[in-house]
């Protein structure tokens, strides 16, 4: 994969050369004409600004000239006779701002006689917060294309980028795909800048790092690495931002381009990174020393390093009781575990071990199977796949008609399949409970792979009963235990056994009583002060009184 | 993403050393040591504690002496190039022995007491396959998983003797010392041999991180070891009588399948989940040794790695242990007369013969070795 | 390799087939096994075997599926063979399923079968993974079949009536409750005889016989099952039966007797009925010059379930009359049971085990002559320690206000 990047860059550099060969190209003086001529960046980072304002917009007139949402407005600036440009794309700036703020101040806020270069523009007349230098092309058209005006003045070979972005955006909605009863209920949006607002709003310490990194060569996405320094490994930092670094393609489009360009293992279907919508699921993250990678246009977030318990995990469980959320992660660990084993388990035990069942419920299964034409294993895998269908055409049809999609297929279709003796009911019934199982773990991408595998599984449960199904899970456990996610074992803190991490594990321990921090940030050890205990609110409550 | 053989911590190493001991052991050593000690039983076991603590001393001392080198390794050091490199080939081959033989068993059980119909070398296959999958993954891989499966295996275990624990009855231990500690002591030799499989250790000390545990961990492995076959032994004997037990193949599954509860008949019946908890300590006994064998041979080969041969290796050892009994009671004869004298060699008398000339000799590891003393290991997390 | 390795397990998989794969459907689950011997030595045998179709819908079980003749539950089949094995394979040619063994409820051996001796019709069972150890053994005296087809709406299927009135046991301790494998312990271990609840199909006396009516309910079925004495055997072969008197009495000694009225006749004809809590059992060797001697020790406690006589209970001296007349009845119990045994010369009680246990050597002298000569003279001391612990919701009798009223 890394060798074919490199041959890749190889040969857009060859090409480059090869355009770049003859010296600059000659200008000419058409206008408005969609030209044939493809400009790579390279070529573009190639050419400075001249000192002639004419020179310059003709270039930007050969560059954007065919599109229709380009504008170009040229005036004088106030005070003189010097003649300026800006250039923006017409709905991508907030021209309200454009108007005031830059237009009008360039014309008419200019004290007569004043000698007037773009420094003096930038300091003393134009009110926008961030403003930025231009040299070459190749940063006029990043900051244009990105809904940045640019400002070209006449015998300067300089420009002005001018944040006067302002495009639509979604309001910010409570998260669809991680709802939660106690829960804030904000989440993340398209916009990366609504987005870094939102764990900003949470976690106030200068510690907090935001970096910015451009991946994709057509897109330009933004990508924002977030973590707190101190807390961090700086290594993990380190690691991330060097496989981002060498993400090198056209297009990324949302978390998930960024997310299989940087894991470790291409080979598996388990999340090696989590993806959230939710602030304070990412916020918990960071001050758990992880790294959160924001994609420009995703409303998800992505959580490196993912452990295989984290993402059993949800917001929810620290905004109820310690004890309920206990009780409640162990029902979903079940959960997850019936998940892949259920209906598996159901024929092992009744073509392999019928001895297990008790002999009342023996005597009724084997009533119910009576007449059924289908062999057992035969019988669940076809009622896991057209529960996997109705789960399908729920997610894809619009909400009204998904409805009716799960009435029509789990009751009619459901309801006359057992009448008409082709399944049996009891298979009906650990189909829906291992399916509902199924869908109450916690991360989406981590449900999927689990019914997927429960085939195989169901297929060694059929072909050797109860050692098939033993085999299947601890082939799954092998491999799981032999992913990493960014050098965090996966199965950590279970394998590698990490006693002080199972408290938010195997129990949801109250905060007072989580006091270390956990293994991915090793150096400041206390999460809670060490006399955090006396603290505790009602402790201090007792004191008072 | 190239793996190492990394590094495993001295808990992990202690679970390593029981895995290779456990799943075979408490299945047969009651119907071994109530044959020969009948309804002392467990007298023979606390010889074989006390054999088991001598083998995990001798081979935590040998491995001390050069902690970061594997008995293969330092073999020729002792006795020689020639003498060293036959003595690093028994251990080689009996690794590779151990582990056919543990093939052979656990397909023995399936086929007899779960899968009449289903051919003996399925289940050999299967297991093989699982653990070269587990073995490719290397060391790091195998003791995580391990500790799972162990954190699982022994609380099952436990559990479902503590069903039978109602049906246990004292006057099954009576006669006491019948004829003498002649027979206690006859018994003590074949789960002495399992415990002084914990020597292992000798092929592990260059892995483990805190190398002055390895003694700690190998004790506590051999009395975590007895506490299971001592509960197990107890628990056969108790309830079924020595007499039966003797009689029996497999008496752990003989004893599961006895759980009885009038008013809660939902636990009885329920050996297959026996079963299933027992073929995953099973396929880590075969795993443990199995690795262990595969890294002696290409240290004693002189390979840089021993993944090309996994495979090879894999299926030669199924067809082994296909071929090397004919019919189970070729097997439980060679289990209760040969097997015990032969891993005794072994983890006996090779690693005390080791251990004396390497004393007398005044051998111990020099400084410069690739892993020096007292290096700490960094984090997992990060350190890509 | 990764590959490699996939393509190996997949290609395995696709291979392996489903040898043991067995649909619920097609299989029959017996539910009682009864061995006979015939005369010629041959073994017959009778599965019971569960029709899950009686289940699934009402008549369809029925001989003739449109008669209004209500199904059953189960089938009875029968097979012969010279050895057990054979036998279960001949059900072959009969029952259309392949005949399932491991939830089978209760094993069974006609009186025939037992006095021929069980070793070598055991020895199958044993060694058959199909058959649990944990089912009780039944010796049935009469006719197996009529045993085996007694229908009755309150448990249908025989067979798990059986397992419903082993459940019940500690109602009376009539019967003792022999598991399997309990058994199989007994036939093997030194010292010990075997035995074993004896079963018989009986007439039912509710039954009144009156002409059927249309649409009148069923009429009590004729026959009823019923469970209670016990069953000695002397090595493998039965030798002789102990009522359900002489059955508790082994159970005392055994210490497992969990409950039961226990009568005890006071002077004149009165009689005081307890309900049996729980008891202790201790049997101790000791040695004589004389050869072994053991003594018994039992300790009960009861609960006053019934007088009908008038005595006041709620006085310290009645209530350790009433204990020493437990006391006392327990022991002719043992004494009878003893008695009995020792006539057959089978040492059910295991005296001669617990004489192994504690004194070993003492065991390798007599143990030639232990059934023969020790065992039948044995002297035996029981000494019962019988408690009264409560008197249920009045102290003194009904009959006792009765009559000073009277008075």
């Amino acid at each position: 994969m890394r060798m074919g990047k490199k041959l890749k860059d190889l040969l857009v550099q060859s090409k480059l050369k090869r355009r770049l060969a003859p010296a600059p190209p000659p200008l000419p003086q058409e206008d408005r004409k969609a030209e044939k001529k493809v400009w790579e960046p390279g070529e573009l980072k190639q050419i400075p600004i001249s000192s002639s304002l004419e020179q310059n917009l003709a270039l930007v007139k050969r560059v954007m000239g065919g599109n229709a949402d380009f504008e170009m407005r040229e005036f004088v600036l106030g005070g003189g006779e010097k003649r300026a440009a800006i250039i923006f794309m017409a709905n991508m700036v907030e021209r309200s701002q454009l108007n005031r703020q830059i237009l009008e101040n360039l014309m008419f806020r200019i004290p007569k006689d004043q000698k007037v270069d773009l420094d003096f523009l930038r300091d003393r007349v134009i009110t926008v917060a961030e403003v930025c230098e231009v040299r070459d092309f190749w940063e006029v058209f990043s900051h244009v294309t990105e809904g940045c005006a640019v400002l070209f003045v006449d015998g300067e070979n300089r420009a002005l980028g001018l944040d006067v972005r302002g495009y639509e955006r979604r309001a910010i909605e409570e998260p669809v795909t991680e709802s939660t009863v106690r829960g804030p209920r904000d989440g993340f949006v398209e916009d990366v800048e609504e987005n870094i607002m939102l764990i900003r709003r949470r976690i106030k310490t200068p510690n907090l790092v935001m970096e910015r990194v451009t991946v994709g060569r057509l897109t330009r996405s933004v990508v924002v690495l977030a973590y707190i320094k101190g807390l961090v490994n700086p290594a993990l930092v380190e690691e991330v931002k060097k496989r981002i670094a060498q993400i090198d393609m056209d297009a990324v489009y949302g978390f998930r381009y960024v997310e299989e360009m940087i894991i470790d293992n291409p080979y598996t279907f388990f999340p090696q990174a989590i993806c959230t919508e939710r602030p304070d699921r990412v916020c918990g993250a960071l001050t758990e020393g992880r790294v959160v990678i924001l994609v420009d246009t995703s409303p998800f977030a992505l959580i490196v390093p993912a452990s295989l318990p984290m993402l059993l995990q949800t917001p929810e469980d620290y905004y109820h009781i310690s004890g309920i959320s206990t009780a409640i992660r162990w029902l979903r660990y079940l959960a997850f575990i019936f998940s892949v084993v259920g209906s598996p388990l159901y024929v092992a035990i009744s073509n392999y071990h019928p001895d297990m069942i008790p002999a009342r419920l023996l005597l009724s299964l084997a009533a119910a199977r009576e007449g059924v034409p289908v062999p057992a294993a035969l019988e669940a895998f076809m009622m896991e796949v057209a529960f996997e269908l109705l789960r399908e055409a729920g997610i894809r049809l619009p909400r009204q008609v998904g409805q009716a999609v799960s009435i029509v297929g789990a009751l009619i279709i459901g309801e006359a399949a057992v009448r008409a003796g082709l399944v049996s009911p009891l298979m009906v019934i650990i189909v829906a409970a291992t399916g509902i199982a199924s869908f109450t773990v916690p991360s989406y991408e981590l449900g999927v792979p689990m019914r997927l595998l429960r085939f195989p599984i169901l297929f060694l449960a059929a072909t050797l009963g109860l050692f098939g199904v033993v085999v299947g899970l601890l082939a799954i456990l092998i491999h799981l235990a032999g992913l990493r996610s960014f050098g965090l074992p996966y199965l950590s803190p279970l394998a590698p056994l990490k006693f002080g991490e199972l408290r938010d594990v195997l129990v949801r321990a109250p905060f007072w009583a989580m006091r270390t921090r956990p293994e991915t940030s090793k150096r400041n050890w206390f999460r809670v002060s060490p006399w955090g205990r006396s603290q505790r609110p009602e402790e201090e409550h007792r004191r008072e009184s | 993403m190239v793996r190492e053989e990394g590094r495993i911590s001295a808990l992990q190493a202690c679970g390593y050393q029981i895995s290779i001991v456990l799943a075979t052991a408490i299945l047969f050593v009651p119907g071994i040591v109530a044959q020969k000690a009948r309804s002392d039983g467990w007298l023979s076991l606390l010889l074989a504690f006390i054999f088991g603590l001598i083998v995990a001393v001798i081979s935590s001392k040998l491995a001390l002496r050069f902690p970061s080198q594997t008995v293969i390794q330092y073999a020729p050091r002792i006795l020689g190039p020639f003498l060293g490199k036959i003595v690093g080939f028994i251990y080689v081959y009996y690794f590779f022995y151990v582990a056919y033989y543990v093939q052979r068993q656990f397909g023995e059980l399936m086929t007899t007491a779960y899968m009449q119909e289903t051919p003996i070398v399925v289940f050999i296959a299967i297991l093989t396959l699982l653990s070269c999958y587990a073995i490719y993954q290397g060391l790091e891989v195998i003791c995580r998983v391990n500790q799972i499966v162990l954190v699982i295996f022994i609380p099952a275990f436990f559990f479902l003797l503590a069903l039978i624990a109602k049906d246990i009855r004292l006057d099954n231990f009576l006669p006491f010392l019948e004829n003498g500690w002649g027979p206690p002591l006859v018994g003590a030799l074949a789960p002495g041999a399992w415990m002084g499989e914990v020597a292992v250790i000798l092929m592990l000390t260059p892995f483990v991180s805190d190398r002055r545990r390895v003694l700690r961990t190998s004790v506590t492995a051999v009395v975590v070891l007895f506490l299971c076959m001592l509960v197990v032994v107890v628990g056969a004997i108790g309830t079924m009588g020595a007499e039966v037990v003797a009689r029996l193949l497999f008496p752990a599954f003989s004893l599961y399948r006895r759980i009885h509860f009038a008013t809660i008949p939902i636990l009885e019946r329920q050996d297959a989940v026996f079963m299933m908890i027992w073929v995953a300590g099973m396929l880590f006994k075969l795993t443990t040794f199995f690795y262990a064998g595969l890294l002696a041979l290409s240290q004693w080969l002189g390979l840089k790695t021993y993944r090309p041969l996994i495979f090879p290796t894999g299926a030669l050892l199924a067809a082994l242990s296909l071929m090397s009994w004919h019919n189970i009671s070729d097997l439980v004869a060679f289990s209760a007369e040969v097997f015990p004298l032969s891993i005794d060699f072994v983890n006996l008398f090779l690693t005390g013969l080791l251990l004396l000339v390497a004393a007398c000799r005044g051998l111990r590891e020099v400084n410069g070795s690739p892993y020096a003393d007292g290096e700490e290991v960094k984090g997992s997390a990060g350190a890509v | 390799m990764r590959f490699l390795l996939a393509g190996l397990t997949a290609g395995l998989l696709l291979l392996v087939g489903c040898w043991d794969m067995r649909e619920l459907e097609d299989l029959a689950f017996v539910t009682a096994v009864a061995v006979d011997r015939l005369p010629s030595g041959e073994v017959r045998l009778v599965v019971q075997a569960f029709n899950p179709r009686a289940l699934a819908g009402g008549t369809q079980g029925a001989i003739t599926p449109s008669a209004s003749v209500p199904s059953k539950c189960y089938r009875n089949y029968e097979a012969r063979g010279k050895t057990v094995f054979a036998a279960v394979r001949e059900l072959a040619l009969k029952v259309p399923k392949r005949p399932y063994f491991t939830q089978s409820r209760v094993l069974l051996f006609t009186e025939g079968a037992a006095r021929r001796g069980v070793a070598e019709v055991l020895d199958f069972f044993e060694r058959s993974v199909e058959i649990r150890k944990i089912i009780p053994v039944f010796v049935v005296r009469g006719d197996v079949l009529e045993l085996l087809d007694v229908p009755n709406p309150h448990e249908s299927c025989p067979a798990m009536r059986l397992e419903g009135l082993v459940r019940e046991q500690s109602r009376t301790s009539f019967f003792p409750v022999v598991t399997f494998g309990e058994f199989l312990g007994m036939l093997v271990s030194e010292g010990q005889e075997a035995y074993c609840p004896v079963v018989r199909a009986e007439r039912n006396p509710t039954q009144k016989l009156r002409p059927r009516e249309p649409l009148a309910p069923a009429p009590e079925p004729a026959m009823e099952i019923k469970v209670g004495g016990t069953a000695v055997f002397r090595r493998d072969r039965l030798v002789g039966f102990l009522n359900e008197r002489e059955s508790r009495g082994l159970l005392w000694a055994k210490g497992k007797v969990g409950g039961g009225a226990l009568v005890l006749s006071l002077e004149g004809d009165k009689e005081v009925t307890v309900d049996v809590l729980r008891s202790q059992t201790r049997i101790r060797p000791h040695l004589t010059p004389y050869g072994p001697k053991f003594t018994v020790e039992i300790r009960e406690e009861g609960n006053v379930a019934e007088a009908a006589c008038p005595l006041d209970l709620s006085k310290l001296e009645v209530v350790r009359q009433l204990e020493a007349a437990q006391a006392a009845a327990i022991k002719a119990e043992v004494e009878q049971a003893l008695r009995r045994a020792k006539e057959l010369k089978a040492d059910i009680f295991g005296f001669g085990a617990a004489l192994h246990r504690h004194y070993p050597q003492e065991w390798k002298k007599l143990k030639q002559k232990w059934s023969e000569e020790v065992f039948p003279y044995l002297e035996v001391e029981v000494k019962v320690d019988a408690k009264l612990r409560r008197t249920g919701l009045r102290s003194k009798s009904l009959l006792q206000e009765v009559e000073s009223r009277r008075r």
